[in-house]
């Protein structure tokens, strides 16, 4: 495949999903991770499942 | 609201405040001291609060910086626990680079944001941070809860950047799992 070097593993898309929440990722990391998760509704959940998580934890003692 | 009605308001929010500085700096003592000092700062500029839910937010943030201040006075113990994790961490790196492929199925949790209006839920959230080992619990509850930047994580505990994100991530994966299973898969209808 010519694209198999943008694919990447559910691993590694869930480090990626949890790296966007502390640093910027490279061009590259946002194309893979863009294309796995069009591809992957278990990774979509875990995409809002982490967003859900930091505003969740955000709120503890409010 | 009168001064003894405000040191009632104040005193009262002592276990909510000793959990979640226990949480993050996993000793009684250290957690006692923060707490404290976070309720004398409280105490001494309280008269300047008149709302009860203004008065909790303001003390809250109060004991996000003791601490943050306690993290500095006993940085050398942290740091070790931070590195023991980090040692950890390549391994388990290694780890699941040989089954790159298997993850289980996640559940479709449906509207998460449903259960902030559940007293329970923030409970088992707590319950599941406390749980985890301590240096990954304090590293996420770092950016997390006191939202300081990673740079300024990896300094205070004095690890790389590359373990500090690793780190965050295995917090995130085991937190969202144990949600999971103590939370949403068994949610009981509200």
């Amino acid at each position: 495949m010519i694209f198999g070097w943008l694919k990447i593993t559910c691993r590694q898309a869930q480090v990626l999903l949890s790296d966007r929440q502390d640093r910027k990722l490279g061009m590259l990391e946002v194309l893979r991770l863009r294309l796995h998760l069009t591809a992957c509704d278990w990774c979509s959940r875990v995409a809002r499942q982490f967003r859900f998580l930091s505003d969740a934890v955000r709120r503890i003692g409010r | 609201m009168d001064v003894a009605s405000l040191q009632r308001a104040v005193a009262e929010l002592r276990p909510t405040l000793l959990r979640i500085a226990r949480v993050q700096l996993r000793n009684d003592t250290w957690a006692e001291d923060a707490v404290s000092e976070t309720l004398i700062s409280a105490l001494e500029g309280a008269e300047r609060f008149g709302g009860q839910s203004q008065l909790k937010t303001w003390v809250v943030g109060i004991l996000k910086h003791k601490i943050i201040d306690q993290f500095r006075r006993c940085g050398r113990e942290v740091s070790l626990e931070a590195a023991a994790e980090a040692a950890q961490v390549e391994t388990f790196d290694e780890l699941y680079k040989a089954d790159g492929h298997r993850i289980s199925e996640p559940l479709d949790w449906g509207d998460p944001e449903a259960a902030y209006s559940r007293v329970q839920f923030f409970d088992v959230l707590q319950m599941c941070v406390e749980e985890l080992p301590a240096a990954l619990a304090r590293a996420f509850m770092m950016r997390e809860w006191l939202e300081l930047e990673t740079a300024q994580i990896c300094k205070e505990l004095e690890i790389s950047a590359t373990n500090c994100f690793v780190m965050l991530h295995r917090a995130r994966i085991r937190l969202r799992e144990c949600l999971e299973h103590r939370w949403f898969a068994g949610e009981p209808a509200p």
